[in-house]
């Protein structure tokens, strides 16, 4: 990303007059109201990208744990198994339903192809998505 | 019959920084937001400055954003912009330099035509196949720079070619068969070229001429996509 | 080419297509040039026009003048302006008896003016022109073409910057600078900052069109110009693939100009005090519908994409003539004849002429400084349109 903050530089087209450059606006990136599916899309797969790598190290950190001894991790398989903990599990597993089945509709319309269902494509990336979602969260609550 | 319509417009002065003005305009809902803000400047506020020409979509000066939205003023109706006693607020272009109030300086965008080099106004006619339809599609262009205000990816990097010019490449390829210069080739084969595109679709969600940008680039990646596996193929084998 | 070498410097008031061309022939005979314009470039009569690049036909049979210049016009635009036109071509069509009584005048004009054109029977229009009327009885072609205004005046700006040229919009004129009976400069409101100034010149070039008799009432002369507006409707779609006019005397709502991805049709005529807001009249709207499909009968059940209209700088007095009646050609008035030197003025004409006008204007200027420099304008090729916001 080749970012820039906002300054001020000469015009050529309105010559005498300074105008101002805009800066890097991260912002757009999760700003999808007003937007067609397209954007939605593309927020998507930020945030849900931006999630999973919060996750990573997140896991790191648990599996951390590990070098501890045997008391800290018991503790940790009992905080695993409460239903919040549970929760946050279906979260994780909805950013990489997310990320994962957008980021093949974006690989397949990114090398030009099927781009003209890019709208349809990503309802059954939703769908899909929704669907696996479900059914994830009923095994893992169940188990 | 008129509407009462509140125009909430961003105004900004090199030395006085930014600021919103509120407009009140009686106006007919078939004028389009476009005369609405030529009625202000003529009766109300002589200082507002704004771009403007030729009030029909052809020359593509007067983009702005209305209510969120990249839209031409000069086609926008007012019922279709707000309701009856709606408010429009009114922004420059982003992802552009601000001049003043709703001026944007759009050099930026003209560098990246200039060196594209596709002529828009004398169309250059159906290629042998073609259906006049998709002849016209790229030539249609009225090079607003609608397409980059709407890009996300052009709000973080300033660099990136935007859709209007990667579109007028891919146009240059077909007309010619598949040669570009190596300088324009150079730009678009580049990280802040034809790659740096991810896909949100806003430039031909928001392009008023059915240009689709968005198709255009993914069009002129398969191409360099295949060309490239063709050459890896036909260097191992 | 060599730049004629002297030091006298001016300033053109108004970038619409006549001060654009004016600012480009001043560069090219060695003037400093700067340019001033109150809105945007092309924001006045020029950007709102109808976009036709008249062959002179709807001219040739009552205003043979303006028709000759038009022709004249046409033929060099088509060479030094390269990416703004579209060389269409333009018919016109006969669909009544009236229409076909009006075709040898038609024929005659053309010939007398010069302008190519071709007898085309019912069946070769409707095979050009598909959407034509099917009652169309006859038609003749003729060089019609196709501009985009905006970028006529920018190719035109382009060239005059390559030349030194500053060009200065949202630059408002608010008074002309008087030194004894002579206009040295010109008093400005820079509407980006907000700030006013003056600038000075050896001469000031009155290019307002609307609006040049207020500029010249600076000066406490009185210039005849008429505001006469017209309204267009811009059609979604492009229907037709030449310009259409009816084959008649001119009359309201009787051209229909394809321009990029639209038809156009226009215009109408009448009278104004203020051209700066001009209310868009319901009933003219109504009336280009009506008789648009006369010609192409599809415009009917297509919506419209953009209605407009403006204020053509018409010259003549005020209460005489009415719109129509006034000539469509040029005049340039140098006023020193009204004892106030250094100070033109350019009015009337049509975005087709404007380089024809602008060499008219540029040599009473140069006879003023006792120059003889030739225009060159005919023979050269302006940059493109895109040049004017990277030089």
């Amino acid at each position: 990303m080749s970012s820039t903050e906002e300054y001020l530089e000469e015009s050529k087209t309105y010559p005498g007059h300074k105008v101002r450059r805009p800066g890097s606006q991260v912002s757009r990136w999760f700003a999808p109201w007003k937007r067609g599916l397209g954007t939605w899309g593309f927020v998507l797969n930020r945030v849900a990208g931006l999630g999973l790598v919060l996750y990573l190290f997140l896991h790191l950190a648990v599996l951390s744990l590990l070098t501890r001894g045997q008391e800290g991790w018991d503790a940790f398989i009992t905080l695993a198994k409460s239903p919040l903990f549970l929760l946050l599990d279906v979260v994780l597993l909805a950013g990489i339903l997310g990320h994962g089945l957008n980021g093949l509709r974006v690989a397949l319309i990114g090398t030009g192809l099927l781009v003209r269902w890019h709208r349809p494509l990503f309802i059954a990336v939703a769908v899909i998505a929704v669907l696996g979602l479900v059914a994830g969260a009923l095994l893992f609550f169940s188990a | 019959m008129s509407w009462q319509i509140t125009y909430k417009i961003k105004r900004y002065h090199p030395d006085q920084g930014s600021r919103v003005d509120t407009f009140q305009v009686e106006i007919e809902p078939e004028r389009t937001v476009l005369d609405g803000i030529e009625l202000i400047w003529a009766k109300q506020d002589r200082t507002l400055v704004f771009r403007h020409a030729c009030h029909h979509a052809s020359c593509g000066s007067c983009g702005l954003v209305v209510n969120g939205v990249e839209v031409l003023p000069c086609i926008k109706l007012i019922q279709d912009a707000t309701t009856d006693g709606g408010t429009l607020e009114v922004e420059p272009l982003r992802n552009f330099p601000v001049v003043a109030d709703l001026v944007v300086d759009m050099a930026p965008f003209f560098e990246r035509m200039q060196l594209i080099g596709m002529p828009i106004v004398g169309p250059t006619g159906p290629l042998p196949g073609q259906e006049p339809d998709e002849y016209t599609a790229f030539e249609n262009c009225i090079e607003c720079g609608l397409c980059l205000s709407a890009c996300p990816v052009v709000a973080t990097d300033s660099k990136y070619l935007g859709p209007a010019a990667l579109a007028a490449a891919e146009r240059v390829i077909e007309v010619s068969e598949g040669r570009l210069s190596d300088e324009v080739l150079a730009a678009v084969d580049n990280e802040h070229g034809l790659w740096r595109c991810h896909a949100a679709f806003e430039c031909s969600e928001v392009c008023p001429s059915n240009v689709d940008p968005a198709g255009r680039i993914m069009a002129l990646r398969r191409r360099m996509t295949f060309e490239r596996l063709r050459r890896l193929v036909g260097a191992k084998g | 080419m060599s730049t004629p070498s002297h030091n006298y410097s001016a300033i053109v008031i108004g970038a619409g297509s006549t001060g654009s061309a004016v600012a480009h022939d001043l560069t090219l005979r060695g003037f400093a040039v700067t340019v001033v314009e109150r809105g945007e470039i092309a924001s006045g009569t020029t950007g709102r026009n109808h976009c036709l690049l008249h062959s002179g036909g709807r001219y040739c049979v009552k205003d043979q003048e303006s028709a000759i210049e038009c022709i004249e016009e046409n033929m060099i635009l088509r060479k030094i302006m390269p990416d703004a036109l579209e060389l269409n071509g333009g018919l016109f069509v006969a669909i009544t008896d009236s229409d076909m009584d009006y075709k040898p005048l038609f024929l005659e004009g053309c010939e007398a003016c010069n302008i190519p054109h071709k007898e085309l029977t019912a069946d070769e229009a409707l095979k050009l022109e598909p959407n034509l009327n099917p009652e169309v009885k006859a038609a003749v072609w003729v060089p019609d073409g196709v501009f985009e205004p905006m970028r006529l005046c920018l190719s035109f700006l382009a060239t005059a910057k390559s030349h030194g040229a500053v060009v200065r919009p949202f630059t408002e004129v608010k008074g002309l600078l008087m030194e004894g009976g002579r206009v040295t400069g010109v008093h400005v409101w820079d509407r980006i900052e907000n700030k006013e100034f003056d600038i000075h010149a050896d001469v000031v070039i009155n290019a307002a069109g609307p609006w040049a008799e207020a500029i010249a009432e600076m000066a406490g002369i009185d210039v005849p110009v008429v505001p006469t507006p017209g309204v267009m409707v811009s059609m979604t779609g492009r229907h037709n693939q030449r310009v259409i006019n009816r084959l008649n005397k001119s009359s309201d709502g009787d051209i229909v100009v394809p321009q990029r991805e639209t038809s156009i049709i226009g215009t109408s005529s009448w009278k104004v005090e203020d051209a700066d807001y001009i209310e868009i009249p319901e009933d003219h709207v109504r009336l280009m519908y009506e008789r648009g499909a006369e010609m192409l009968p599809v415009l009917k059940s297509v919506s419209p994409r953009g209605i407009f209209t403006v204020a053509r700088p018409l010259i003549g007095s005020r209460g005489e003539a009415e719109g129509r009646e006034l000539s469509r050609t040029f005049k340039c008035f140098d006023h020193a004849d009204e004892g106030v030197e250094g100070f033109v003025t350019i009015s009337g004409g049509k975005t087709t002429t404007s380089r024809a006008m602008a060499e008219t204007t540029v040599d009473v200027v140069c006879k003023k400084f006792g120059l003889e420099i030739p225009c060159t304008t005919r023979d050269t090729v302006l940059l493109s349109y895109r040049a004017f916001y990277t030089l």
